[in-house]
């Protein structure tokens, strides 16, 4: 392939990601450094207001005071976060290798089925949880004519159904990739592993997890990534009690009309996952040279 | 050593039905043989070597290895190593990485591991290369690697399923000599399964010939070669003329398996007066080299002779006699 033509081939993901990505990040960057419009937008001049707001509150005299309850808002963000993918990871490696090992037909079928929430607006998808998880709801309800609870269980607006609603919306991502990895192993690599004396679990560990490895990172970042950022589920099933990072910035560019505070917010997330990202291609060459 | 006792077995179709791999096996393989499945793709020797290695399990039938019924014990648990045909090596493992697995799963003193991975390589002739990466190797060389891992914890029995078919034909004839140095340097019992009968002859000290998941005949090459007992087996192993005919006096029809190279062409001007069993045209002239092949038409049966002599080769037309030993004839009757 000639240089010109692999160029050309580039182009288009290079255009979709400059003007979709790189542009409205340089906006934002550059938002974050502009004084808020107290009617939404923002305006000259220029100004560190907004991380300022982000790591001080201003007292009644006017001196800065350190205050770390936007710090402690990412960090349970964070947490979450991680939450979310540790158990996106934990159920969609099972279910990625149960799919591997149907036969063709049923692999399709059971694709499809993970496929299929897509289908469905998000926000109604979060919705109809309200409607299972809610005192008067479906669980509450099931739990009661079983017996096993009088009153209902406060299942709705907890970190609990966040977290729920988060491992709902982002589990496909983690099965994706790694169905994609496990369907690409040799099935004599398992065989031979089984025949050189290896435990089930020695298969595991030493053949199908090391190869199914990349596959579980690039879920960890699908995942990670958009639930470190997510808002829907936050405030449909969070009830908005407890900010989280993703709700925050949503409510700057909304309720608050403070533009630069929203987009000094999204920066410092993005620093976040861009630090994530980093730690993990600054391990990868020293995995290499390990093995 | 192994005991394969009326074994059959059968696989499920897509439309519910059943297909069955082998029907009825039986074979008794020595200690320390080098032991060969022959046949030509879809006659179950696969199925046979995946059924010894603990792959699948027998539909009917027992399977002993050392006088101990193998059929409830899963692969890690029967002394049976396999060199796969695709090699299986661990992408992710360095050379020394996959000869050692087999070790570490048996829980080898990690000193000893480290000693046995080095005699394992050298025994393939593979030292220097046991930090690569299988990637990082030729076909020859992962073969050798796929040798030394399932070699290295002293198994029994190592199965080979077609380990040569993927190499061109001058690595074949060298690894061929490998194995067979190998099996001898090792002792162990080798099960090889290979399409290929010039493969079966040159390195086996017995072949099991298999058709259609059955056995048809066991015995070592030259008696395999000499005595085919039926003309599958005559047909498969080598060349062979296959003559229809009767016996005198009976009604059944037989058939008389000749090697071509047992059969004499003479031209017309030198048979005077000697016995001839049959008179023909010659059809077609093949130079192979230091034989030609000569094929002449008797009454409407086509016959091969391989004649080394050639210092005046015959032409296309050309009237001959033909004849052989009657030593050299086999009647066969199916």
């Amino acid at each position: 392939m000639g240089r010109r033509s692999a160029l050309l081939l580039v182009a288009p993901a290079v255009l979709v990601i400059g003007v979709f990505m790189l542009i409205p990040m340089f906006i934002a960057l550059g938002y974050s450094f502009m004084t808020a419009n107290p009617y939404g937008g923002v305006q000259a001049p220029m100004t560190f207001d907004a991380y300022i707001q982000f790591l001080y509150q201003r007292d009644f005299d006017d001196s800065m005071v350190f205050a770390p309850d936007y710090i402690f808002i990412i960090l349970r963000s964070i947490t979450l976060a991680v939450a979310t993918t540790v158990i996106c990871l934990v159920l969609g490696l099972p279910v990625a290798w149960y799919i591997v090992c149907q036969n063709e037909a049923r692999r399709r079928l059971l694709l499809f089925l993970i496929t299929l929430p897509f289908w469905i607006n998000t926000l109604i998808r979060t919705y109809c949880w309200i409607l299972i998880l809610r005192d008067e709801g479906l669980a509450n309800n099931l739990l009661r004519w079983l017996g096993l609870t009088e009153k209902p269980l406060p299942l709705l607006y907890t970190d609990g159904s966040i977290l729920l609603g988060l491992v709902y919306t982002f589990l496909p991502f983690m099965v994706l990739p790694i169905y994609s990895t496990l369907e690409r192993i040799d099935p004599r690599l398992i065989e031979a592993a089984y025949d050189l004396y290896a435990s089930r679990v020695a298969v595991f560990r030493r053949v199908i997890w090391p190869l199914a490895k990349p596959g579980a990172l690039a879920g960890a970042t699908l995942v990670f990534a958009p639930a470190l950022g997510s808002f829907l589920a936050p405030d449909l099933l969070g009830g908005g009690k407890k900010l989280l990072i993703g709700s925050l910035i949503q409510m700057q560019f909304t309720s608050s009309r403070n533009w630069p505070f929203g987009a000094a917010l999204s920066i410092a997330i993005t620093a976040v996952i861009l630090l994530v990202m980093m730690l993990r291609a600054w391990q990868a060459p020293r995995r290499e040279v390990r093995l | 050593m192994i005991e394969v006792q009326g074994v059959s077995k059968s696989f499920a179709t897509k439309d519910a039905g059943t297909v069955a791999a082998l029907k009825d096996v039986s074979l008794e393989i020595d200690g320390k043989e080098f032991f060969t499945l022959l046949g030509p793709s879809g006659c179950g020797k696969t199925t046979l070597l995946r059924l010894i290695g603990g792959f699948e399990a027998p539909s009917a039938g027992a399977i002993r290895i050392d006088g101990i019924d193998v059929a409830a014990l899963p692969p890690q648990r029967r002394p049976v190593n396999t060199v796969f045909q695709s090699y299986a090596l661990f992408p992710h493992m360095t050379v020394a990485e996959n000869v050692a697995f087999g070790l570490e799963m048996c829980r080898w003193p990690k000193a000893d591991v480290d000693l046995r991975v080095v005699q394992a390589l050298a025994l393939v002739r593979l030292e220097g290369f046991a930090q690569r990466k299988p990637a990082q190797l030729s076909g020859g060389q992962q073969q050798r690697v796929a040798l030394a891992r399932a070699l290295a914890p002293k198994p029994k029995v190592l199965l080979l399923d077609e380990p040569l078919s993927a190499l061109d034909l001058k690595l074949r004839k060298e690894m061929q000599a490998e194995l067979k140095r190998l099996q001898r340097e090792t002792a162990i019992t080798f099960v090889l399964v290979t399409h290929d009968q010039e493969e079966a002859l040159a390195m086996s000290d017995r072949i099991a010939v298999m058709r259609d998941g059955l056995v048809l005949q066991v015995g070592t090459p030259k008696a395999i070669y000499d005595d085919p007992n039926c003309r599958f087996v005559a047909d498969f192993i080598g060349e062979a003329n296959l003559v229809p005919g009767n016996i005198l006096g009976r009604d059944d029809a037989i058939f008389v398996a000749v090697r071509p190279e047992r059969v004499t062409v003479t031209p017309r001007a030198l048979i005077n007066g000697h016995a001839v069993r049959a008179r023909g045209e010659v059809t077609a002239v093949t130079f192979l080299g230091l034989d030609t092949l000569y094929e002449v038409l008797l009454d409407g049966v086509r016959v091969r002779a391989r004649v080394r002599d050639t210092a005046d080769p015959l032409r296309p037309g050309d009237f001959v006699a033909v004849n052989w030993p009657d030593t050299a004839e086999r009647e066969l009757r199916h």
